[in-house]
């Protein structure tokens, strides 16, 4: 045992004390003393009794030796023996008597026997009592021994000068000094880290001198110092035994450094847990909210205080089924729900969209006792989703060019959409901008039974404030004359939104949100809906003034085409007249005169319609309007309608025309191609040339082509020919009329119909043009610019 | 030009220039047709209305009513509703003849104009009535 004497508990000190103080002869027995005790009583009453019966006097001073045998026993075995012993030798006195027949009085035998009797029975019991006492001391002392040794706190013992007294093994392990090594030194170098040796000196002075008994008796935390150097938290109780020698200090402590991360390990957790922008929460599984944190305050609205002892189901929108008791009664089973996207409402019925994973909480048996829930607020980045899906939604219909009184109609359901509004309405404005007329209803999927007291084709009158953003909430706000959002309110949506639609700084319209929730102002919706007004805004300006643009180009065609086809259509008209009533009345050369007006106003009339048609090119307002049209017929009009200025100039005229599938072109504009490629032939073409044209389809494509043998195209402008008003040098050369744009129209047409337009010349060979045309085009009606 | 069975039909001619007018009449005439002659929109509606012709052949470019004008007008009374309308236009844009057409034009004709084209489409329209 490594605990000294002085180290044990005080009452074991006592009693050890008073055992010493009654000598070694009250020490415990073994069997073999027992033994041996009774043999030296039997043998020293044997001697007795053998000596009184040798001496044979009539002394019996010698039988008082007995005494000593009783006395022995007494002391060694307590009173029944000696009770015994004081039998046997008073027996051993009776048998002596009657031996040697010594006469004793009956006064002697009282005499003795009361004195073996007493001695016996005084002794006995003393010593029986001390050593009784002196039992209990020693299995008391064993007892705390082994506590003491087997204590998983340490302990250690130190005197009024900090010098250690008892070290038990558990302080062996927890400071890593051995028993044997620090005993007699002093506790604080052993065991205290230096920073705190002033504070353990302070404290035992203090004691001693003023009896501060503070950190008596108590349980506090300090730091241990490990014989590698390293500290330790532990956690210590001290108690103070004051002795006759001076006091002793007994220190319990254990070392708490596990505790110390575990709570360190719960407190990072109550950390991350209050700190999380997460709403993380528990409930049981009956939905009653357990714990709440500031992540979910902030989400939600409520406060720690309110949350907790509400259901989850209160966090359940009124117009939504409640999924609470199916998604615990999944957790109950032990299911883990992740990434699920929920929408609930926070205080004030405000709508939060969150994503959200619940789990089950087990208790140590494994039962599913709670439900944990981590919850992220993903409104925001729905909310830009939505917004930014409208900006894209509004920015393709505005591309796909729609009607200006159909644009807003169209944009109507992205932009209620976005807001997640439960009714929308299209005003349009009159053109006065003096009354509303209600031309688009829109109201949220899903949605039962009637919502709006409005119609299509309401009437509202306009006032001022329609020209700004108005949002109402709570029925009270908001301008009252506002007529719309009366009907509304009466109607029970709470919530009303105007964005005005202005062209021009002008009401154009306006969408006109509803909903029943009341729902505070969303500045960025609002944005994003004045972003998409003013869009619709400047796009319906833009098609209108590109609308008057195009009626003032069209208006301006008219009237040219008009000043100029008048004159020619009275100059042609009244020749002809001339022609047909009055030519028996003309000579021979008033009939040629005639013919050259004739032909010079027809003349005139083609430059007209090319002029005019060049103009349209020039100005991107040129257009064609396919339709399924078989080319040969218009191939062979435009060969008889050439075949007279042929046949005058002495050229030989030639037509092939294969059967071709029909092609998607504009009749009237292709037989135009036709009559300027044959008449540039003509005109490039030496009397005694030929003129042919030939029809045919190959790979997928109608190809006309018009050949000529005449003066031909140099290659250095062949590239250019189909510039407008450029003049090939043969042209200008050889004097031929024209301005150059025939070849331009025709490039512009077949451009049109989708087709393709080139040219192969050799000078003073010939030239050939080759028309190619797509079979089962569909991209033959767009419009070419030059 | 043979004869059938609406010669002696009294057409409606309305052009502000007089040539063609006279130009128009001219040709109607040969061919037997009986013609009143208007020179601004409201006389072509005042003479169509007073005489119910079987024809009227408008311009579309006058004064103080055009032909779409005059159409319309036309259209819109009962006694002249169904009566055949030539437009008679100078320019040659589609979408000028699309809104004659729009407006209930039975047929339109180009100037300048051949006597045969002018012609063909009176005989027509005279027939369909």
């Amino acid at each position: 045992m490594v605990v000294s004497r002085q180290s044990a508990s005080p009452s074991i000190s006592v009693l050890s004390w008073r055992i010493q103080a009654l000598g070694p002869s009250v020490t415990p027995r073994s069997r073999q003393r027992t033994y041996a005790v009774v043999g030296a009583a039997a043998a020293m009453l044997g001697a007795i009794f053998a000596l009184r019966l040798t001496i044979g006097n009539q002394n019996d001073a010698i039988l008082s030796l007995n005494v000593l045998a009783i006395v022995l026993a007494a002391l060694e075995l307590g009173l029944v023996p000696a009770l015994a012993c004081a039998a046997v030798a008073y027996g051993l006195f009776v048998g002596w008597t009657v031996i040697d027949d010594v006469h004793v009085s009956p006064g002697g035998y009282l005499v003795r026997g009361g004195v073996y009797l007493a001695v016996a029975l005084l002794i006995g019991e003393v010593a029986g009592r001390l050593r009784a006492a002196l039992e209990e001391a020693r299995v008391g002392e064993e007892e705390m021994g082994a506590v003491v040794e087997h204590s998983s706190d340490a302990l250690m013992s130190s005197d009024e000068h900090g010098r250690l007294l008892a070290w038990n093994p558990a302080a062996e392990r927890i400071f890593g000094w051995r028993a044997e090594e620090v005993l007699g030194k002093r506790l604080a170098d052993v065991a205290i880290p230096e920073g705190l040796r002033e504070l353990y000196w302070d404290g035992l002075r203090r004691f001693l001198d003023q009896g501060d008994r503070s950190m008596i008796g108590r349980r506090f935390e300090a730091r241990g110092l490990h014989r590698d150097g390293h500290d330790f938290p532990i956690e210590i109780a001290i108690s103070a035994i004051e002795e006759p020698d001076g006091c002793t200090f007994h220190a319990f402590m254990h070392d708490i450094s596990e505790r110390k991360e575990k709570e360190d390990a719960r407190r990072r957790l109550a950390a991350i847990i209050e700190s999380s922008d997460d709403a993380i929460l528990s409930s049981d599984l009956e939905g009653r909210i357990l714990t709440w944190n500031p992540g979910a305050e902030r989400i939600f609205g409520y406060p720690e205080s309110e949350a907790i002892g509400m259901s989850l189901s209160d966090l359940v929108p009124p117009d939504r089924p409640d999924d609470v008791r199916g998604t615990l009664e999944s957790v109950r089973l032990g299911e883990r729900i992740e990434n699920t996207e929920l929408e609930r409402i926070g205080k004030g019925g405000r709508r939060i969209e969150l994503v959200a994973a619940v789990s089950p909480i087990t208790n140590a048996d494994g039962e599913v006792i709670a439900a944990a829930i981590v919850a992220a607020d993903i409104s925001a980045r729905k909310r830009r989703d939505r917004y930014l899906a409208a900006q894209h939604g509004a920015t393709r219909v505005l591309a796909e060019a729609p009607a200006p009184d159909e644009v807003a109609r169209a944009i109507l359901p992205i932009v209620a959409n976005a807001g997640s509004w439960l009714c929308a309405v299209y005003w349009a404005a009159d053109p006065d901008a003096e009354t509303l007329r209600c031309e688009a209803i829109w109201v949220a999927p899903h949605t039962r039974g009637p919502v709006l007291p409005i119609q299509e084709g309401a009437v509202s009158p306009a006032i001022e404030g329609d020209m700004e953003p108005q949002w109402m909430s709570g029925g009270a706000s908001g301008p009252v004359s506002w007529t719309r959002g009366t009907h509304a309110v009466l109607g029970g949506l709470d919530t009303q939104l105007w964005t005005p639609i202005l062209v021009d700084g002008e009401l154009f319209g306006g969408f006109h949100f509803l909903d029943r929730r009341r729902r505070i102002r969303d500045q960025e919706l609002v944005t994003v809906l004045e972003t998409i007004t003013s869009q619709i805004g400047n796009y319906v300006d833009r098609r209108r003034a590109e609308e008057e643009a195009e009626r003032a180009k069209d208006e301006f065609f008219s009237l040219v085409s008009h000043e100029l086809r008048t004159p020619l259509t009275s100059i042609i008209g009244y020749a002809d007249l001339l022609e047909d009533v009055e030519a028996e009345r003309l000579s021979e050369q008033g009939r040629e005169y005639l013919e050259v007006v004739q032909r010079n106003a027809q003349r005139q009339l083609r430059l007209v319609a090319d002029l005019l048609l060049l103009a349209r090119i020039q100005e991107g307002a040129f257009t064609v309007e396919p339709a399924a049209a078989d080319l040969r017929p218009i191939v062979q009009q435009a060969v008889e309608a050439a075949r007279p200025s042929a046949e005058q100039r002495g050229i030989t005229l030639s037509v092939a025309t294969d059967e071709t599938p029909p092609v998607r072109a504009d009749a009237h504009r292709m037989g135009q191609v036709i009559d300027n490629l044959l008449s540039n032939a003509i005109k490039f073409t030496p009397r005694g040339g030929r003129v042919s044209v030939r029809l045919a389809s190959a790979d997928g494509k109608v190809v006309v082509e018009v050949d000529d043998s005449g003066v031909g195209i140099p290659v250095s402008e062949q590239e250019r020919l189909f510039d407008r008003l450029y003049r090939a040098s043969s042209a200008t050369a050889e004097n031929v009329p024209g301005l150059g744009l025939g070849l331009t129209i025709v490039k512009a047409i077949v451009d049109a119909h989708g087709g393709r337009v080139r040219v192969q010349s050799e000078e003073g060979v010939g030239t050939s043009f080759r028309v190619e045309l797509p079979l089962g085009s569909e991209t033959a009606a767009g419009e070419v610019g030059e | 030009v043979s004869p059938n069975a609406s010669e002696g039909a009294r057409i409606l001619v309305a052009d502000d220039d007089p040539d063609i007018l006279n130009l128009v009449r001219v040709r109607l005439k040969q061919a037997g047709y009986e013609t009143l002659g208007a020179s601004d929109g409201e006389e072509a509606l005042r003479l169509a209305l007073e005489h119910r012709p079987a024809l009227c052949i408008l311009d579309v470019v006058m004064p103080k009513r055009n032909g779409f004008e005059v159409l319309e007008a036309l259209r819109r009374t009962e006694r002249t509703a169904d009566l055949p309308v030539m437009l008679l236009t100078a320019t040659v844009e589609e979408r000028e003849m699309a809104r004659g057409f729009e407006s209930g034009a039975d047929a339109y004709l180009t100037k300048p104009f051949s006597p045969s084209d002018l012609l063909d489409r009176v005989r027509t329209l005279l027939a369909r009535r």
